[in-house]
């Protein structure tokens, strides 16, 4: 039975651990953090999901935040299922691709793991997308490069995370994450086409439906 | 019931505004979309043959054929008739003086198609005689530039190779140099000598393979490259020269962005595009369910006044678009015909216009199918805007600046007004005013630079503080590990 959350002093400080430091730790020690993340289940599922919220929140900080300077978004293109999108439906698709091809390739993540691990990866890109928004608006043209800097190197540890991650949850060797990964966008590639097989088998269906429906009321009517 | 009929009148109501707004004066924001802007140019006249009277007040007798091009000199108006084979002078009432280039001998024009008048000569590009025309002011034929002496050309009617002289356009610069646009030449504007004669060709546009076409070059055979044809440079479609000798060419459609150049003596493009969209008329893809033709803009003519400002003139659609020297999106206006419905509608003026020029308070455009001239006026916008980028290109950026405040009035939508006010508080000093109006005119350099300035001046302010808040601390902590110390050794002594 779960006990009832409560902000005790030492459960803030637990949550202050999952959330930065042991994120922390997976970045500065990836092979054994993520070792440790597998088998003594030291990565958790909420944590996953915080930054999976966080990185939807830091997009739409992004968008509207950022400073003018650096920010070419129209503000009344501003879409917030757009963007949620945008973060879930890629992560949806890379989770399922990913446990497909690993399936196939003696993987020992699983579906769960494979979320948590993309999750936690977001921890990087969120904080110093947040980082770099805040500083946006404090830089002149000249300083922009700074900007840009925090934003790659989101993306470069997102993607140093995730190669880690998966590497230790599915116990793999490093050619063989490679390998994976390739495996994994041709999955992902086949997703994608099963997914627009269906929304124009869809389409059909509808327009089939509402050609019938008005050739009915046009000869019944 | 009544409530439904109610809500009915409000909805056709509402849809004949948003009908009536599709074909309101437009500009395009930074982002490239059209937005809603003041009317800047009215046709002022119609001058066709119906309405064409001489200086006595009687009706002139001319009748305009199918006309080519217009160039206003001083005090009168030159008209191409390219199926009169004349061309037609008008005084600046628009009051017909003569027409020329009709009688028999060496000045008889054949299908001219292009002028360009200076203090000295007229000259005329004499398409079907494969010459440029000169006149002398009092109207008579003085010399002909003919063939030039360049192996592209057929130096005689003989020759197999080349290609006959067909001038179609043409720019005559201070020192009397002729450019001329010629048919099927892809060398550039071929530029003549004062005295007729052949110098160079300048400005010939350079052919570049895009990534995809180099990539498939590398799997074709020679034979099959020769099949494939010349990839030739775009040829130009226009030329006009400013005071200063630079020419401002427009080229085809497959030149993208730098449709519009300017050549300096060296043939290299220095014309500046720092507009929010770039100067090649239409930016936003027109297609879809509009009632006006669809495709980018295709532009036929340019002229340039003394403020480095330019007008083109866009076949496709009929409309006008001015420029500033720095490339920034002016005004709009014209509108090709039978599209307002409505006979008095402003803009549908034109069904195909050929060539433009500044004249007084507007600009001109010709029309070879109507066979009239329109004079465009400039509104009050218009003038407005005229006048603020003229003191903007002097230099005058505080009597810019009141010009653009008068501009916002007119039109609140105006970008470019927020960023001279913008410019001229950032020289002026305000700067926390610079980069609020800068914001709004989407400057982002001047912007920049005006922030950098405003931050300076808030970290002098707040500076000493965060330096005493740092300089308090760092003593009351040395204070407080100097008693801990002092303390423990007390302690430490009682111990003993």
């Amino acid at each position: 039975m779960n006990k009832p959350l409560s902000l005790k002093r030492e459960n803030l400080k637990q949550i202050l651990r999952d959330l930065f430091v042991h994120p922390l730790y997976l970045i500065t020690h990836p092979i054994k953090g993520f070792d440790r993340f597998k088998r003594e289940k030291t990565g958790k599922s909420y944590v996953a999901w915080f930054y999976f919220v966080m990185m939807i929140i830091a997009n739409i900080i992004a968008f509207n935040g950022n400073d003018f300077l650096v920010n070419d978004n129209k503000p009344r293109d501003f879409n917030i299922f757009l963007i949620i999108a945008l973060v879930a439906f890629p992560v949806g698709v890379v989770t399922v691709a990913n446990w497909a091809s690993t399936a196939l390739m003696d993987g020992k993540g699983t579906m769960k793991e494979i979320f948590a691990v993309i999750g936690y990866s977001f921890f990087p890109f969120v904080w110093l997308s947040l980082a770099a928004t805040v500083i946006s608006n404090f830089i002149t043209y000249d300083e922009i490069v700074f900007f840009h800097f925090l934003n790659t190197m989101g993306a470069v540890l997102l993607a140093y995370m995730v190669f880690f991650g998966l590497m230790g949850i599915h116990e793999f060797g490093p050619a063989k994450t490679i390998m994976m990964f390739v495996f994994t966008v041709v999955a992902v590639a086949a997703v994608l086409f099963v997914i627009l097989l269906f929304l124009s088998l869809i389409q059909h269906v509808y327009s089939f439906l509402d050609s019938f429906i008005s050739e009915f009321k046009w000869r019944f009517w | 019931m009544k409530r439904t009929a109610l809500f009915l009148i409000a909805f056709f109501v509402a849809f004949i505004f948003v009908s009536a707004e599709a074909s309101a004066a437009y500009n395009y924001d930074p982002f490239g979309d059209a937005i809603a802007s003041a009317e800047a140019l009215i046709a002022r006249k119609v001058v066709d043959s119906s309405n064409l009277l001489d200086r006595e007040g009687e009706s002139a007798g001319y009748v305009f054929g199918a006309l080519a091009d217009v160039f206003a000199h001083e005090d009168r108006v030159f008209i191409v008739d390219s199926e009169n084979d004349a061309v037609v002078v008008l005084d600046d009432e628009y009051r017909f003086i003569a027409a020329f280039g009709r009688d028999e001998g060496a000045g008889k024009l054949k299908n001219p198609r292009g002028i360009y008048v200076t203090e000295d000569y007229i000259y005329v590009a004499d398409y079907g005689n494969n010459r440029v025309a000169v006149f002398t002011h009092d109207y008579e034929f003085s010399w002909e530039a003919t063939t030039p002496d360049d192996p592209s050309f057929k130096q005689d009617p003989a020759d197999e190779r080349g290609y006959d002289f067909k001038p179609l356009k043409l720019a005559v610069n201070d020192a009397g140099r002729i450019y001329v646009v010629a048919d099927q030449i892809f060398e550039g504007i071929i530029d003549l000598n004062p005295d007729g004669s052949f110098s160079r060709y300048v400005g010939a546009s350079t052919v570049t393979l895009s990534v995809w076409e180099a990539f498939w070059l590398l799997f074709t055979t020679e034979t099959q490259r020769r099949a494939q044809g010349y990839r030739l440079a775009t040829s130009f479609v226009n030329v006009n020269v400013d005071e200063k000798g630079h020419l401002y060419t427009l080229s085809g459609l497959s030149e993208g962005s730098r449709v519009i150049k300017k050549l300096n003596n060296k043939g290299y493009d220095i014309l500046w595009r720092n507009g929010y969209v770039p100067p090649v008329g239409d930016v936003a893809s027109i297609d879809g369910r509009v009632k006006v033709p669809t495709g980018p803009s295709q532009l036929v003519d340019i002229d340039v006044n003394e403020s480095g400002t330019y007008c083109v003139l866009d076949k496709t659609r009929g409309r006008i678009f001015v420029y500033d020297f720095e490339g920034y999106l002016l005004y709009i206006g014209g509108q090709l015909g039978n599209i307002g419905g409505a006979a008095n509608n402003q803009r549908s003026l034109f069904l195909s216009p050929e060539a433009l020029c500044f004249h007084k308070d507007g600009i001109l455009v010709v029309d070879s199918l109507n066979k009239n001239l329109v004079v465009m006026g400039y509104t009050e916008f218009a003038s407005l805007v005229n006048a603020a980028s003229d003191r903007y290109f002097k230099g005058e950026y505080d009597e810019a600046m009141e010009l653009w405040e008068e501009v916002l009035v007119h039109n609140t939508n105006y970008y470019l007004a927020y960023a001279g006010i913008g410019k001229a508080l950032l020289r002026a000093g305000d700067y926390r005013g610079a980069m609020v109006n800068c914001k709004l005119g989407h400057d982002r350099y001047n912007y920049s630079k005006a922030y950098k300035y405003y931050r300076y001046e808030k970290m002098t302010v707040i500076f000493p503080y965060i330096a005493a808040t740092a300089l308090g601390l760092a003593v009351f902590l040395f204070v407080r590990s100097l008693r801990t110390s002092v303390r423990r050794e007390q302690e430490e002594e009682n111990n003993e």
